[in-house]
């Protein structure tokens, strides 16, 4: 079996991951932060030593890395947590339903209101794009770093610059990016980096993470026990726990923790050249084939493409690809803002999403299965 | 022994560590309830010879801390 559906959850993960997740499971798996015995101390330090890697990793603070479930639930707190009534928010055009379901729905209650800058053209345009459109109502600005269909990065250090000049809220959807491309908080005037653990952080999914620039707490999500000020109606005023109610998933984040060290050993800029590498080895070999239409998004290189094999739908072309052992995501990926930005037909088109732990051997193979496939409906 | 009064689990771990950075045996404690009033709440336990380096070691790593009890 190959594997391309990596842009959707990288696969597979390393062996420290299953190691540091049985490991929790047998040996010290108790509640964190909800009592003072031996087992719940030692679960509270594993979450404590992930949320010190993911600082290391992103130039943030520990006690400000709040895990969620999953990115999405990351950007549902941060965008709904420190929204400002009535005000206006400005996302891009390259956005995943995890931003725009969320902002559509606060503006559909009349909420917020909210405009989409467009993301063709040079840093420079799109920083244009961008002070056009901001009102001086405009209190928050979310985006992604990098697409989920295409190689399209967000020049989030120059967004953030102006973002802090203009005092807007600024929120990152590094669903695509974090664990690839290099991201400083701090630095990049990032108020909220949300992430998962499951794509190119190479962790267990179940868990994603929001890294604040502060340790300003907004308005509370979900309320319930967090195993302090108990006594209190309200949820305590205080990062990470102000948005950790109920138990974490403890042997996740143990598992997060193995691929932090993981990574932190290869070094992401390796991996970044690696799988960048590959992507170019990819693209010009598609493009040789004229029976195929690639909707690139940018010219710079990346991990994720889609493309159309001409005359035949997405979702037949993924399906005779899994036919011949080969994982890719046909469709709309979550992404239709994105995918009307690059044109492709209504039923979207294939993606295929590069790891560190493709080949080029397997890309070779890709290529001679999507010929067949090709040659069969001549 | 000296117990300081903080914020959450989560400032514990990082008191613990920051202790340990300066070679300060700890250990986690919940609080007993007469020394909290909103309920619930986590302290690091030391030797109080250590309270000096301690509060330097508090310092160093940016820990807030709400209160310090002596038993």
């Amino acid at each position: 079996m190959i594997y391309f559906d990596n842009a959707a959850t990288t696969f597979p993960k390393p062996a420290c991951v299953t190691e540091e997740i049985t490991k929790c499971i047998k040996k010290y798996c108790g509640n964190p932060g909800r009592s003072s015995h031996a087992l719940s101390i030692k679960s509270a330090e594993k979450i404590f030593e992930a949320r010190m890697l993911l600082a290391e990793l992103f130039d943030g603070e520990a006690e400000n890395v709040v895990f969620t479930y999953n990115t999405t639930y990351a950007l549902n707190i941060a965008i709904k947590g420190y929204l400002k009534l009535s005000s206006h928010i400005l996302i891009s055009d390259i956005e995943h339903n995890s931003v725009l379901r969320p902002i559509n729905e606060l503006a559909r209650q009349k909420l917020c209101t909210y405009d989409i800058f467009n993301t063709n053209g040079s840093d420079e345009e799109i920083i244009g794009n961008i002070k056009k459109m901001i009102k001086p109502e405009t209190s928050m600005l979310v985006c992604t770093h990098a697409s989920n269909i295409c190689s399209r990065k967000l020049p989030i250090e120059k967004i953030g610059l102006l973002c802090k000049e203009h005092k807007i809220f600024f929120i990152v959807d590094g669903a695509q990016s974090a664990g690839l491309y290099d991201i400083n908080v701090k630095s990049m005037n990032i108020d909220a980096l949300c992430l998962p653990a499951h794509k190119s952080l190479y962790g267990p999914q179940g868990i994603g993470a929001i890294i604040f620039g502060s340790d300003k707490v907004g308005k509370s999500i979900i309320e319930g026990g967090t195993g302090i000020n108990s006594l209190e109606l309200s949820m305590p005023n205080i990062l990470p726990e102000a948005y950790e109610a109920g138990t974490l998933s403890t042997p996740s984040i143990a598992g997060l923790c193995g691929s932090l060290k993981w990574l932190k050993a290869i070094e992401i800029e390796k991996i970044r050249n690696y799988e960048e590498d590959l992507y170019q080895y990819l693209i010009k070999n598609l493009n040789e084939n004229d029976a195929l239409e690639i909707y690139k998004g940018s010219d710079s290189p990346g991990n994720t493409l889609i493309f159309n094999v001409k005359g035949l739908s997405s979702v037949y072309v993924s399906s005779e690809l899994d036919k011949r052992g080969i994982c890719t995501r046909s469709g709309l990926h979550c992404a239709p803002l994105a995918h009307r930005t690059l044109k492709t037909p209504i039923d979207g088109a294939v993606r295929i999403g590069l790891s560190v732990f493709n080949t080029k051997n397997e890309i070779n193979i890709l290529l001679n299965a999507l010929e067949d496939i090709i040659k069969e409906k001549k | 022994m000296c117990v300081i009064a903080l914020k959450s689990m989560t400032y514990a771990i990082k008191a613990k560590k920051a202790l340990s950075d300066f070679y300060i045996d700890s250990e986690i404690v919940r609080l007993e309830p007469n020394m909290t009033k909103k309920g619930c709440a986590y302290g690091i336990s030391f030797n109080c010879v250590n309270l000096d380096s301690a509060k330097e070691a508090f310092k160093k790593w940016s820990i807030r801390y709400t209160e310090l009890i002596r038993n």
